[in-house]
């Protein structure tokens, strides 16, 4: 029932009540205590310790030295050497995995930004207790979510993570710099998406959620990112928007290795 | 009146004040708008989350014509998209942006754009209020940085009052934004040519005007219909490729869906008020009527994808004067009405 109808009810039978004069004192103290105790609690009963959060911290790496932006020293399995100037995607619908494979689904769209420690934490709450045996997200944005950039959060467009020529938004993208076969530095510009683009990275866990915070700790090796199944070699792919069939080949590359490009650890 | 009347006011009251948080509808929220459709136009759908509003639809119209929105405040909406012409870009094959850099596309009109499920002549935005922010931030055309376009907005004297009467809200978001435009744009209906009068019987065409409508229609003539359907919004809103290049120089199509058949597709663009919208085609290759004419008379070229109807096209099968014709047959489309309508103008 709204609060308000409810206040107004209790306070016209206490005033019924007490209808002579000397009991209105009487019911000033118990109406006040109504509403005191009524006033905008919400409707639900209070939750059960039934539910769990977590906190999960995402960190760069290329192979197994942490990201450093603007450096150039960082080599792929195509032995380019390469710069990261500027790294950012959307982290989404992560889900906890059940042992019957069901998943919970925290619906987050976190947009991750290599520059920003604060982007790098992904929060979930009102996770049921039990155990989980694996986490599953998105590197993108759902179909259903990328057809209309007309929404808010992270995925409100000031963030600039779209195209102006086509409707949906960047999942990932990477500007930097690499050195090409004959020593020269070179631009590169990686700008993935488009509905087919989104990929599913899957990964064992084991986890118990019961009731307190659990901190997980997902590393990205964008080395693993270039290499794991296909070798991503910069003197051929450096520059990329999505926007052209010749751009199909090098989605699909990026959409298979992703999954290999993370891993997850339990820290707390 | 007893001091118990009293304390029962005083009670209601905090009652009343307990709960702030509360879903009871607003009594002076933002009043419906009543969209008049011409009747040669079908209805047009509104998107559940964003009707249409008295407040909403004049903010939109304001938003749209305030350079305020661009990168150095000098370019609007409106300066691509001129009522006059059709809400086109003034005989300009390619729109300048506020760098002085020009796109390679010419501008589209927007009238009737709310018939539409895709946007720009390739389709790549697919909703009207997702395509509000594209030339926003295009650096080709207004440049601007969307954060920096709504922090000013925020701090603007008027705008925030006009949200809050708009959106029930006074602090700004780009949502609210897109909303505003893409209702204002919904507004713009033409619908009363003299075609359209001739329809319901209030103008007769000349006998010019008569056998262009029949070039337009006859199969083995115009063949017109098949893509720019007679009547309504004089568009099937298809993507074809009608053979402009044998090798097409902007991929169009494909490059939303990046499927190679679709290269050189682009959408069918309506009819109406062609007259005042030249240069014509996405690249705005055409200045006048006659020169498409020509186009699909004789010029066009078969790339791989050639629309079917166009590959079964005989070359030459018009006139010169059916041609003609079929010109002053186009030209009956302008709506005057429309075109110099106060409502849809600069505020
Ligand atoms: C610099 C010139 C320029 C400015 C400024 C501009 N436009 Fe456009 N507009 C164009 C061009 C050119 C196209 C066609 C683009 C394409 O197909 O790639 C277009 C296409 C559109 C379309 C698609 C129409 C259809 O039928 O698919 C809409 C809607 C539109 N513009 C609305 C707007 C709005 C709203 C603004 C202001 C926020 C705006 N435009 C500002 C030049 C401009
Ligand atoms: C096969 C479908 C098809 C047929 C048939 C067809 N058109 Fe088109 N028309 C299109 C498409 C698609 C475009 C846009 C092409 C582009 O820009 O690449 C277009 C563009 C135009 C334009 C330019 C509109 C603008 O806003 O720039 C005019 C004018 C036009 N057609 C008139 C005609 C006439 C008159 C006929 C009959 C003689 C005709 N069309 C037959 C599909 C067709």
């Amino acid at each position: 029932m709204n609060f308000r109808i409810r206040n107004l009810l209790i306070i016209f039978t206490t005033m019924k009540m007490f209808r002579s004069r000397p009991s209105i004192l009487l019911s000033i103290p118990l109406i006040a205590f109504t509403l005191l105790i009524n006033g905008c609690k919400d409707d639900t009963e209070d939750p059960l310790p039934s539910t769990g959060s977590i906190k999960m911290t995402v960190e760069h790496y290329t192979g197994s030295t942490p990201l450093l932006l603007g450096q150039l020293n960082a080599t792929n399995a195509a032995g380019n050497t390469y710069q990261v100037d500027l790294l950012k995607y959307y982290l989404s619908n992560v889900s906890l995995i059940r042992s019957d494979s069901s998943l919970f689904n925290l619906g987050n769209y976190d947009l991750i930004d290599a520059d920003n420690p604060s982007s790098q934490i992904v929060r979930g709450k009102d996770i049921p207790n039990g155990n989980y045996i694996g986490i599953r997200f998105f590197i993108g944005v759902d179909s259903a979510r990328n057809n209309s950039i007309d929404q808010s959060g992270d995925l409100d467009p000031s963030y600039g993570m779209f195209w102006p020529w086509n409707t949906g938004y960047i999942f990932f993208k990477h500007e930097g710099f690499y050195t090409d076969t004959a020593g020269n530095i070179q631009s590169l510009l990686f700008h993935y998406g488009t509905d087919i683009a989104l990929a599913t990275v899957s990964l064992p866990l084991s986890l118990e959620i019961n009731g307190t915070e659990k901190s997980l700790n997902l590393r990205f090796d964008l080395n693993a990112l270039y290499a794991d199944p296909n070798i991503i070699d910069f003197n051929i792919d450096n520059y990329h928007q999505s926007d052209s069939g010749n751009d199909r080949n090098w989605i699909e590359a990026l959409k298979q290795n992703f999954p290999q490009a993370f891993s997850i650890s339990v820290i707390r | 009146m007893s001091l118990q009347r009293i304390l029962f006011f005083v009670l209601f009251g905090a009652a009343l004040l307990a709960c702030n948080d509360d879903d009871l509808p607003q009594a002076d929220g933002p009043t419906p708008y009543s969209l008049i459709i011409p009747s040669s136009l079908p209805g047009l759908p509104i998107p559940n989350n964003n009707p249409l509003t008295e407040e909403g639809v004049e903010l939109g119209r304001k938003l749209f014509y305030d350079p305020l929105l661009s990168g150095n405040n000098t370019q609007s909406c409106g300066n691509c998209h001129n009522q006059a012409d059709g809400f086109t870009d003034n005989q300009l094959q390619y729109s300048t942006g506020i760098d002085g850099i020009s796109g390679d596309r010419n501008s589209m009109p927007l009238f009737n754009i709310g018939y539409a499920n895709n946007f720009f002549w390739d389709g790549g935005a697919t909703t009207l209020e997702s395509q509000v922010v594209a030339p926003i931030m295009n650096p080709i055309e207004m440049h601007e940085d969307l954060a920096n376009a709504i922090s000013e907005l925020n701090a603007h004297p008027d705008y925030p009052l006009l949200f809050n009467k708009a959106f029930g809200s006074d602090s700004i978001t780009t949502s609210m934004v897109m909303k505003a435009i893409a209702q204002f744009e919904r507004t713009l209906l033409s619908g009363n040519s003299k075609y359209d009068r001739y329809m319901k019987g209030q103008a007769t065409l000349t006998p010019q005007e008569q056998n262009g409508l029949i070039v337009f229609r006859a199969a083995a003539k115009g063949d017109c219909t098949h893509c720019h359907t007679l009547g309504g919004t004089f568009t099937d809103f298809g993507y074809r490729n009608t053979g402009l290049d044998s090798i097409a120089v902007d991929s169009g199509r494909a490059r939303i869906t990046l499927n190679p058949l679709d290269l050189g597709r682009f959408k069918t663009p309506t009819l109406r008020n062609i007259a005042v919208t030249a240069p014509y085609m996405h690249d705005g290759r055409f200045f006048s009527l006659q020169e498409v004419l020509d186009h699909y008379n004789t010029g066009f070229h078969y790339p791989v994808n050639l629309d079917p109807n166009l590959r079964a096209a005989v070359k030459g099968r018009m006139t010169a004067q059916e041609m003609t014709d079929l010109i002053a047959f186009l030209q009956t489309l302008t709506d005057t009405d429309f075109l110099t309508n106060p409502a849809y103008g600069r505020p």
